[in-house]
């Protein structure tokens, strides 16, 4: 369960504040598809930015598991994230210096789960990659990228997958499949997936749609 | 829209280009300073080479001058002269008293106002005048008063004034000797000068007309016109052979260090530069997807480059203007030397030209780069992933650098080798880190895991270093070259300091033409007068006959002397030369070839052995192991070439360029020369009054003002020279603080998404350090091993100074920079690792 309570946060630009999120209320129950809908610049990264722990509010609470991970210092916080959390960005992110496997076996190594070469590679199989384990992020196309930077945000049985418009950098076909594969995972994993989108399709997949506006919910 | 795109980018990233200012602006003003304090130190130093001349350029002969000759000083001189002047130098006894006591003197026969540079100091207010002017030394020596009357040839006349300080008088042979000043007309009168008479005849020149290239040219020009080689042309910077071996250091010694300084400050621009529009690339590709050809996008960047440097070059020329007064304070109290600042507008120029031109030709690279990758590629960032091939398209901007380095060290020589080392230290440093990259491959390889023995930050730390071999290079090649800057510059300096040191104990009183019989009396003398003898030495008059059994003088003149220089080096062949006996080193001097002698010569020794000053050898193509015959006094002596030295005749102490082991030549006639130093005011009157009464025949001279004067000089260069080196070291540290602070900003990407996928700010960081001090340790190591080799090449080419070790002192010098660097890493880092990984979101 993720509970949302009171959530404020705003930004100076100059010597202007603007308000990004506004008293913000949400509950996400555990191990269901959300989606964020919004319009650019409605708040929805910022939001999801907290709720993944890179971010701080200026006010509220975020509970993740019976967790307040806002009382956590910076480095609970990332240990946190490091256990519990899968970020699936736009731009993917993958490291460009290490290999497809590589970037799948990081989020293991971190936490210094054992066996983490054997996993990322049937994990890598699972998501179609097993040809291309030993491939920079450069060789990779758009989708192979996402396909990549998916098995990462799962390989360490996190509770909890953010998705950043996922599909955003992705052709509608490519981005059709690579939403499929996310959707299958988190729900033959049994995870709980927070997703930011702007696209009303995508998000009537999940299970259920809150909508951001000017910083608030409707 | 071109010309406000700059301006647009520069808003967009104003910490970046601030820094790229910053840099230029350094560089701009490191080289203006180093320029300016070049001019400054070596017109000092001319000037000191025009006192001792006394005039502009000099013509003189050890014989009287041929009709011809005369026509031609005439054609040539004294028509573009504003002032000239003849003066007759000859070596004669001068006497005094009704006991005719008398003394070596050099006569100086003067007709004309001379000196027309420096001054003849008279113990009155009068000014120096053609009278009969005697020196103070000699004054004390006969105990002379105003107005008595002394004897030279056949002429008696009164002294007009004693003199109080000559800067025309430098260390050179037998100009140690007091001098008399007379009008020419009395010295012809006293029949000293007549055919076959040992006198040098001279023409000084007052010359305003020509500056200093143009009378160099005419010194030339003039050598090449007499046809005697023993006809000398000789300029200010001949005049001393100290002050002359002085100036060329310091001209090359500043070329080098506003070559550093410029390389320096290029390296910083160039890899600013290069690491922006590598960054930009994405950007750069987008224009070019809009519809912008290649010659627009070439413009583009043009534009970006001239607003760069037109705002640089503006900030320069005001900063140079505001430092004036408080630096030029500053640099005085610092070097005693006075400083003079000016805008050199040509110079200021020029630099803006360089500035401009270096970043425009590195255009070329990224313009092919840029062409021949398709936009896809762009965009997706694939070209990093290589090393770029396409070395050629760098050559506009090597060779460029090769011309311009020859320009600012304005020595063809000086640049090229310059130039070439710094391709070398290049291209070793590519060749090292392609090797170390193979290491950690291997390393890397067979592994299951990124991480290394448990720890992930040093896996990620060694995947970076093999795998971002384009940006990994960049910093490399530029931390190894910074290194090996300031390895070659400490070491230079330090060598060139050590070569101009004057020792702290200097001669006050030479004494010479001491009897072998005298030799005990006088030190018996002086310790009665609670006085010391030093460095008393033998001297003997020789000959160098044969090396290794062939004829030494014939070895040039049997093809009868061809050019002026062939000549010259006949002559001094030819020449007779004094040595000594000295069985071990003095504090002056060092072997650099060879072994000390193991004692003193033995019956059935085969060969007696000998001692070579190293540049002496050099000049007379002499080694280590040769067998000389030297004639001593028509007894021919085999000596075996023992040991090469070298000397350090800053130290002002008897030296010899040739020095036989004990037991050889000991039965040769020979005189003894000695020194005498810290005398107090009072010892140094006592011993110039009363030691003449009881060793009438012992000369001595007071070579304290002399010695004074010169390594007054010598310490104002010496610290001129540190503060050089500390400009160009400044200029490295500030480029090395860029080089980091970019280094550390490119990287913040992967410092956030690290942090976004859990790992803490305390792995991320220490991961971070591991590979930067990496990097900083081998790049730093491998350029102060290059940066020393360079040093001692160029030591030995240059500036002839023994190839030596490195000094302990600047590798701990060059590893604190080193450190220095390091922290600054660490700081930067600190502020780029806080970055919240809500960048990496879309909307952010």
């Amino acid at each position: 369960m993720i509970q949302v309570d009171n959530l404020s946060k705003s930004f100076h630009l100059g010597t202007e504040s603007v308000k990004i999120l506004d008293s913000l209320n949400l509950a996400i129950p555990e191990k269901t598809t959300s989606a964020i809908l919004g319009k650019s610049g409605s708040g929805k990264s910022t939001l999801l930015s907290i709720l993944a722990g890179l971010d701080r509010p200026d006010e509220g609470k975020v509970n993740i598991s019976q967790q307040q991970i806002l009382n956590f210092n910076d480095d609970e916080l990332t240990l946190f994230r490091a256990k519990n959390i899968g970020i699936v960005f736009q731009q993917f992110h993958l490291m460009s210096s290490l290999t497809a496997l590589e970037n799948v076996m990081i989020p293991l190594e971190i936490l210094k789960i054992p066996e983490a070469s054997k996993k990322a590679r049937e994990l890598l199989e699972k998501v179609g990659l097993g040809h291309r384990i030993n491939h920079y992020p450069s060789q990779l196309s758009g989708g192979e990228s996402q396909r990549v930077a998916l098995a990462r945000a799962i390989i360490h049985n996190p509770k909890v997958i953010f998705a950043d418009e996922p599909s955003g950098n992705l052709d509608e076909e490519t981005g059709e499949v690579v939403m499929n594969l996310l959707f299958d995972l988190v729900k033959t994993e049994g995870l709980t997936l927070v997703l930011v989108t702007h696209d009303e399709e995508l998000a009537k997949r999940c299970d259920k749609i809150f909508r951001l506006h000017l910083g608030k919910m409707l | 829209m071109r010309w406000r795109l700059p301006w647009l980018e520069f808003k967009k990233d104003p910490r970046f280009f601030s820094l790229l200012i910053f840099t230029q602006v350094l560089g701009m003003l490191g080289l203006l300073l180093v320029e300016q304090w070049s001019g400054v130190l070596e017109s000092r130093l001319q000037e000191k080479g025009l006192e001792l001349l006394g005039a502009d350029i000099s013509v003189s002969v050890r014989r009287p001058f041929t009709e011809e000759e005369k026509k031609l000083i005439d054609e040539k001189l004294t028509a573009i002269s504003d002032d000239s002047a003849e003066l007759i130098d000859t070596y004669s006894m001068v006497y005094f008293g009704p006991e005719k006591e008398s003394r070596l003197t050099e006569l100086r026969g003067v007709k004309g106002h001379f000196p027309f540079y420096g001054k003849i100091e008279l113990d009155s207010k009068d000014e120096f005048n053609n009278q009969i002017v005697v020196d103070e030394e000699l004054k004390h020596l006969l105990n002379l008063k105003g107005a008595d009357q002394i004897s030279f040839g056949s002429i008696q006349d009164k002294i007009s004034h004693f003199m109080v300080k000559d800067d025309t008088a430098g260390l050179r042979g037998f100009s140690l000797v007091s001098r008399v000043y007379i009008p020419m007309e009395k010295l012809l009168e006293s029949g000293l000068i007549q055919f076959g008479s040992t006198a040098s005849f001279a023409y000084y020149f007052k010359i305003t007309k020509l500056n200093s290239a143009e009378l160099d040219n005419l010194q030339k020009e003039l050598l090449g016109l007499f046809t005697d080689a023993a006809v000398k042309v000789s300029r200010p910077k001949d005049a001393s052979e100290q002050i002359g071996r002085v100036l060329s250091i310091v001209s090359d010694f500043l070329g080098l260090s506003s070559l550093i300084a410029f390389i320096l400050s290029l390296l910083g621009l160039l890899y600013l530069w290069r690491s922006y529009w590598n960054r930009k690339i994405k950007d750069l590709t987008m224009w070019q997807v809009l519809g912008l050809t290649n010659n627009g996008l070439l413009k583009l960047l043009i534009y970006q480059v001239l607003w760069i440097s037109f705002i640089s070059s503006l900030v320069v020329v005001i900063f140079w203007i505001g430092i004036q007064f408080p630096s030029k304070a500053v640099l005085e109290s610092l070097t005693g030397v006075e400083f003079s600042f000016q805008i050199i507008w040509l110079t200021l120029g020029r630099e803006i030209l360089v500035f401009l031109l270096f970043p425009l030709l590195l255009l070329i690279p990224q313009m092919s780069l840029m062409t021949k990758t398709t936009k896809h590629q762009l965009i997706r960032g694939q070209v990093n992933m290589k090393l770029n091939p396409r070395w050629w398209n760098y050559l506009p901007v090597v060779l460029l650098l090769w011309g311009y380095a020859c320009w600012i060290a304005h020595s063809f020589k000086v640049g090229s080798l310059f130039w070439a080392m710094m391709l070398g230290t290049f291209f070793i440093g590519y060749v090292v880190f392609i090797l170390l990259r193979k290491l950690v491959k291997s390393i890397l390889i067979p592994a299951e895991q990124i991480s290394i023995r448990g720890k992930l930050s040093l896996g990620l730390a060694l995947r970076s270093w093999w795998r971002s071999p384009q940006a990994m290079l960049m910093s490399f090649l530029s931390f190894c070259l910074c290194s090996c800057l300031f390895m070659f510059l400490l070491e230079l300096e330090g060598r060139i300091q050590g070569d101009l040191a004057v020792t702290s104990k200097r001669p006050q009183i030479f004494l010479f033409d001491i009897q072998e019989e005298q030799k005990e009396l006088l030190e018996e003398w002086m310790t009665k007068k609670g006085l010391e003898l030093e460095a008393m030495t033998p001297m003997i008059r020789a000959k160098l006959e044969e090396v290794n059994g062939k004829s030494f003088s014939k070895s040039v003149s049997s093809q009868g002397p061809r050019t002026r220089e062939d000549e010259v080096e006949s002559r001094f062949r030819n020449r007779g030369l004094n040595l000594t006996i000295r069985q071990n080193l003095t504090s002056s001097e060092t072997i650099t070839e060879g072994e000390a002698f193991p004692g003193p010569y033995k019956e059935g020794d085969e060969f007696a052995l000998v001692s070579i000053e190293r540049r002496f050898a050099q000049r007379l193509q002499i080694s280590l192991g040769d067998i000389l015959t030297i004639d001593v006094q028509g007894v021919p002596v085999k000596a075996k070439v023992a040991n090469l030295r070298q000397v350090n005749w800053t130290s002002f102490y008897p030296n010899f360029f040739v020095s036989f082991q004990e037991g050889v030549i000991e039965e040769a006639p020979k005189t003894f020369l000695s020194v005498l130093s810290r005398l107090t005011p009072d010892q140094k009157t006592i011993v110039l009054r009363e030691l003449p009464k009881d060793f009438g025949n012992v000369s001595m001279i007071d070579v304290e003002k002399i010695i004074v004067k010169l390594t007054t000089l010598f310490e104002q260069v010496a610290r001129a020279l540190k503060l050089m080196s500390l400009l160009g070291l400044l200029v490295g540290v500030v480029i090395l603080y860029s080089i980091v602070i970019d280094q550390i900003y490119l990287r913040r990407y992967d410092f956030m998404l690290q942090k976004s996928l859990g790992m803490s700010s305390k792995d991320i960081r220490n991961g971070l350090h591991l590979e930067m001090f990496v990097t900083l340790f081998l790049s730093f190591s491998l350029g102060a091993i290059l940066g020393h080799l360079m040093a001692a090449l160029i030591g030995v080419e240059v500036f002839a100074l023994e190839f030596t070790g490195p000094s302990l002192g600047n590798i701990t010098k060059v590893f604190l920079l080193m450190i220095g660097a390091f922290i600054i890493l660490s700081l930067a880092s600190k502020r780029v690792l806080k970055y919240q990984p809500r960048g990496l979101l879309a909307e952010n």
